[in-house]
């Protein structure tokens, strides 16, 4: 085989950025990852969401739980208050030892007490004192009694006094500093009433007002179990932290003041939710250990504070988190295999795909280079098959076609042979008769591209005439050549035979006629000369007209009588024309290659360019003759293609003084 | 920054308790130290004159330039080797200047005023806040829209000096209110007890805030918007004091205004200063409102657009205006002072 020429020209094969190996991988990968996201999102929100409902419900258990600490720890205070203010209002003979003695029996029962103050209001008595107001402090684990008569006024204007007082109820006072210690104290102050009955209207008798210490809080919260970073505080109603790990913001910051010193002013909102005694959740960071956390809130029914919980997100989503990553572990995993699995795969189908792309290149260089092998039935096993067969036929038409090939080239070389042989026929050697000058011929048949079927003929009748003609046969290739061999054939045998050209003619239309089952025809002009006396014998089947030039230029046109074409229809009679061909003058036969011939916008170079040629080249020897008619036809037609055989005769008659 | 400052101010404590109290220590040594203080005002070697000045609460940012002048060395720079006492509920000034406990004290105008009236013969060295930060809170949606609404409603009042502004608003405007005492906090008025509470500006007002009730949900009346915006912190001493050591007087005056400008240049620094001064005497309070106590009380004292009055100086008006009201409210029984004789030295330099 040999090499195609287009495979020098292939441009060599671009490097693979991805191929079917990478982009399966890949398409698989990114696809799987993107489920597997979405699912271990999903379940993880879904999770924390759960996780976080579970949470609010336990951060509010256990503000429940310490709110009902405080409440139980606070209810004992606030008997105990009580029932010493119904003392005060029912008992008015009590007197101050013996009111002296109930505030230590008091606070001798209950270590939590700091101290108990009975106050008169103004005007009234009590344990026998007008304006009274006697008080009982635990210092340094002994009970001193302060008689503070002489301060009441300023004692009236105190929270422990003015809140019950004015709003006619027991308070609880905003926790404090005890007075000359760190200690933080809350007052529960009941108002009592006198009168009503004996005694006048009633009206405020004083106040009973217990004291607590708070350090208990900060023992409550420290045992609330909230993971490792987790923990709790309280703030007062007023926002005031009562209980924090941080000591520094306790008695003297308001949840409200850190959050402004944080700058964070959308969580004042929340603390506001706080002091108004409702139950939530804030996402915050931690004052005192800056994690990000959940903020749980709570409140303290009793008191109006409010118990937060702080508890770590990290800690709090830890088990979610534990989750996911197992969850993410095993997902990854999955991947890893599903990948292995898609490359494998991917790179089984692929295998056979590139060795088979190698053989075709190679069967491009050469058709017997190997094909691989495929086993099983699979599509690719079909491709290396149906590249095969692809194969095989290409060889199959490549034979065909070097068969053809050789046949048509045999043909050609025929065709050459029989076109060389039909050229063969005509007389080519000039001047024709050397010996004779009396007269001088030159003719010329340039056949067009294929086998034509012109010719021109001339030879001696007998010592004194010359047969002459000139022949168009019609069509091309071998039947127009081979009508011309038969026409040429027939003429000569006839023209020999018969003393008449129109009689010649005659028979040989008959002989052309009678086997033309082709339906071929020929024009054909045919002329006998004396040579003695220039007289001319002619008859025309069908044939362009000739022109006699005199030596001076002068034209005769010789296109009577003009029969048939030659070869269509039986029993034609032709007429024969006669003239003299002067000394010197010449008689210029063509074919219609010469009149038909086409410049490249298709005109014709016509007869009157013809006449207008012979006309100015007339006078000289036969050779130039045609040279000039026929430099005249090539000039008018340029670069266009021959479509026609061009055929020229000049017979011309001379002295024999000229030879 | 405040550290170094403390420890010299430290050392300068131990020099004074080493050669006993009230004694006189040269100047050189506490000037020496005190590189901040600007234009020394005495000559080194100059012994340091040992004074004392009693604020009139327990320390917060209403004392700041006071707490900077001692700490940035101004007073010893201008030859005074300052103690500051802390007032306080439990402190009584009048007792503290007529034991000689007290040389200087701060103090409302009105304050000041009754002082006189109850035989403490003080004058005004200088006025430190120059306008009344007094007014009244009451809560939005509560009815209580315009001060008329106040009638037959239940207001809590600090009382004297602090009451007969309000009680000179009251009748001014001829509301008939059922007063209620008001203590050092404001629970009262925030458990619901009164509809309207007395308030500093610079403090209680603040106060409820960072109890969690917003600005727009509080109404708000300032004194100073209907006739009653008296002077209120000045420096004081005894008529006596001002006429035997004038110098002493104008170190005292010079070196607090120093001490207030430091404080308005150096915020940050001046409630270090306060937060400390709060904490050695166990005040329950915090650095968010310390910043708003200097930042308010500050638009009193220096002018904010620096043309509204002149830094120190008291006006008759004022004076004779808070005069009025205290005389028509029957809380000076004498003559008080002529004016000249009140305000002894005035503007700040």
């Amino acid at each position: 085989m040999s090499r195609s020429t287009s495979s020098a020209e292939r441009k060599p094969r671009a490097r693979r950025r991805f191929g079917i190996v990478g982009k399966l991988v890949a398409m698989v990968l990114v696809g799987t990852a993107i489920v597997l996201a979405a699912v271990l999102a999903y379940s993880y929100f879904t999770a924390r969401q759960l996780l976080q409902q579970e949470m609010v419900l336990r951060v509010e258990a256990t503000a429940s739980s310490v709110s009902n600490q405080v409440e139980s720890i606070q209810a004992a205070v606030q008997k105990v208050t009580q029932t010493l203010a119904v003392t005060m209002e029912v008992d008015r003979t009590v007197s101050q030892e013996q009111l002296y003695g109930l505030m230590e029996g008091v606070l001798s029962s209950d270590e939590g007490l700091a101290g108990i103050t009975v106050a008169a209001a103004p005007g009234e008595t009590i344990a026998g004192a007008t304006d009274g107001c006697f008080s009982v402090d635990r210092w340094n684990e002994s009970l001193v009694r302060n008689d503070m008569h002489a301060s009441v006024a300023s004692y009236r204007i105190g929270d422990a006094y003015l809140l019950p007082t004015v709003l006619g109820t027991p308070q609880w006072t905003e926790p404090y500093y005890g007075e000359g210690s760190s200690q933080v104290l809350d007052t529960y102050s009941v108002p009592f009433y006198l009168g009503g009955g004996t005694d006048g209207p009633r009206r405020l008798g004083g106040v009973v007002a217990c004291d607590i210490s708070l350090e208990w809080l900060g023992e409550v919260m420290a045992m609330l179990k909230l993971g490792k970073d987790g923990y709790g505080f309280i703030i007062s109603k007023n926002g005031t932290y009562i209980s924090h790990p941080v000591r520094s913001l306790v008695m003297q910051d308001t949840i409200f003041s850190v959050l402004q010193r944080r700058g964070d002013f959308a969580l004042r909102a929340v603390a506001q939710k706080m002091i108004a005694g409702q139950t939530g959740i804030a996402s915050f960071v931690a004052v005192a250990n800056n994690i990000d956390s959940w903020m749980a809130y709570a409140p303290v029914p009793s008191t109006g504070w409010s118990v937060i919980l702080m508890l770590p997100k990290r800690e709090v989503l830890s088990r979610i988190a534990a989750l996911s990553r197992n969850a993410g572990i095993a997902g990854g995993g999955g991947l890893v295999l599903l990948m292995l699995a898609a490359f494998f795969i991917a790179r089984g189908i692929a295998r056979p795909v590139v060795r088979l792309s190698t053989a075709a290149h190679a069967l491009a260089q050469d058709l017997d280079a190997p094909l691989p092998q495929f086993k099983g039935h699979d599509e690719v096993a079909d491709l290396g098959h149906d590249f095969g067969y692809m194969r095989d036929e290409l060889k199959h038409r490549m034979t065909e076609l070097a068969e053809t090939t050789a046949i048509k080239e045999r043909i050609e070389s025929e065709l050459r042979l029989a076109a060389d042989i039909q050229q063969s026929l005509i007389p080519k050697t000039f001047p024709p008769f050397p010996d004779l000058p009396e007269v001088d011929i030159y003719a010329t048949l340039e056949p067009a591209r294929e086998i034509g079927g012109d010719f021109y003929d001339f030879f001696f009748l007998d010592g004194q005439r010359i047969c002459f003609a000139i022949a168009d046969v019609s069509g091309k290739g071998v039947p127009a050549a081979l009508f011309m061999v038969a026409t040429r054939s027939f003429l000569r045998s006839l023209m020999r035979e018969e003393r008449s050209v129109a009689r010649a003619l005659e028979r040989l239309n008959e002989q052309l006629e009678e086997e033309n089952d082709a339906c071929m025809f020929v024009t054909i002009f045919c002329g006998v000369i004396d040579l003695g006396t220039g007289e001319c014998v002619y008859a025309n089947a069908g044939h362009n007209p000739p022109l006699l030039a005199s030596k001076d230029g002068a034209l005769r046109v010789l296109d009577k009588p003009r029969g048939v074409i030659l070869g269509v229809q039986p029993g034609v009679t032709y007429t024969e024309g006669e003239f003299t061909l002067a000394v010197g003058d010449s008689l210029v036969l063509y074919t219609d290659g010469v009149t038909e011939a086409m410049d490249k916008d298709g005109a014709l170079f016509g007869d009157e360019r013809l006449r207008e040629v012979a006309s100015a080249s007339a006078g000289g020897d036969c050779r130039r003759y045609v040279a000039d008619i026929r430099a005249a036809v090539a000039g008018f037609a340029g670069d266009a293609e021959q479509s026609d055989d061009i055929t020229l005769l000049v017979i011309r008659r001379i002295e024999a003084t000229e030879a | 920054m405040i550290r170094p400052v403390l420890a010299v101010l430290f050392l300068v404590l131990l020099g004074v308790a080493a050669v006993g109290c009230g004694r006189d220590v040269p100047a050189s040594e506490a000037v020496s130290t005190s590189t901040t203080a600007p234009g020394a005002a005495v000559a080194p070697g100059t012994p340091l004159k040992h004074v004392t000045l009693m604020l009139q609460w327990t320390p917060q940012s209403q004392f700041a330039g006071y707490y900077m002048a001692k700490e940035k060395g101004f007073y010893a720079a201008h030859g005074l080797d300052v103690t500051i006492i802390r007032g306080g509920p439990d402190r009584d000034q009048v007792e503290y200047v007529k034991a000689g406990k007290a040389d200087f004290i701060t103090q409302f105008l009105t304050g000041a005023i009754m002082y006189r009236d109850q035989g403490l013969p003080v004058v005004n060295l200088t006025q430190i806040v120059n306008r009344s930060n007094l007014m009244l809170v009451a809560r939005a949606g509560s009815g209580i829209s315009s001060i008329k609404d106040l009638q037959g409603k239940k207001v809590s009042i600090w009382g004297e000096p602090f009451r007969a502004a309000y009680l000179g608003l009251f009748e001014a405007m001829g509301l008939q209110v059922e007063v209620l005492p008001e203590n050092t906090t404001v629970n009262l008025f925030l458990r619901g007890g009164a509809d309207a509470v007395a308030a500093m500006y610079y403090n209680e007002y603040n106060g409820i805030y960072l109890a969690g009730i917003d600005e727009d949900q509080m109404t708000v009346f300032f004194l100073r918007d209907y006739g009653f915006d008296f002077p209120e912190d000045g420096i004081y001493c005894l008529d006596s004091l001002a006429q035997s050591d004038p110098a002493a007087c104008r170190a005292m005056v010079e070196a607090s205004w120093e001490g207030w400008r430091y404080a308005a240049e150096h915020e940050q620094e001046t409630l270090d200063v306060v937060m400390a001064r709060a904490g050695e005497a166990h005040v329950a309070t915090n650095p968010t409102h310390q910043k708003w106590m200097l930042e308010t009380i500050l638009k009193t004292i220096l002018p904010p657009h620096g043309n509204e009055w002149v830094p120190g100086r008291l006006l008759s008006f004022d004076y004779q205006n808070a005069v009025d009201v205290l005389s028509a409210r029957g809380l000076i029984a004498g003559s008080p002072a002529p004016f000249a004789e009140f305000h002894q030295l005035g503007d700040a330099q």
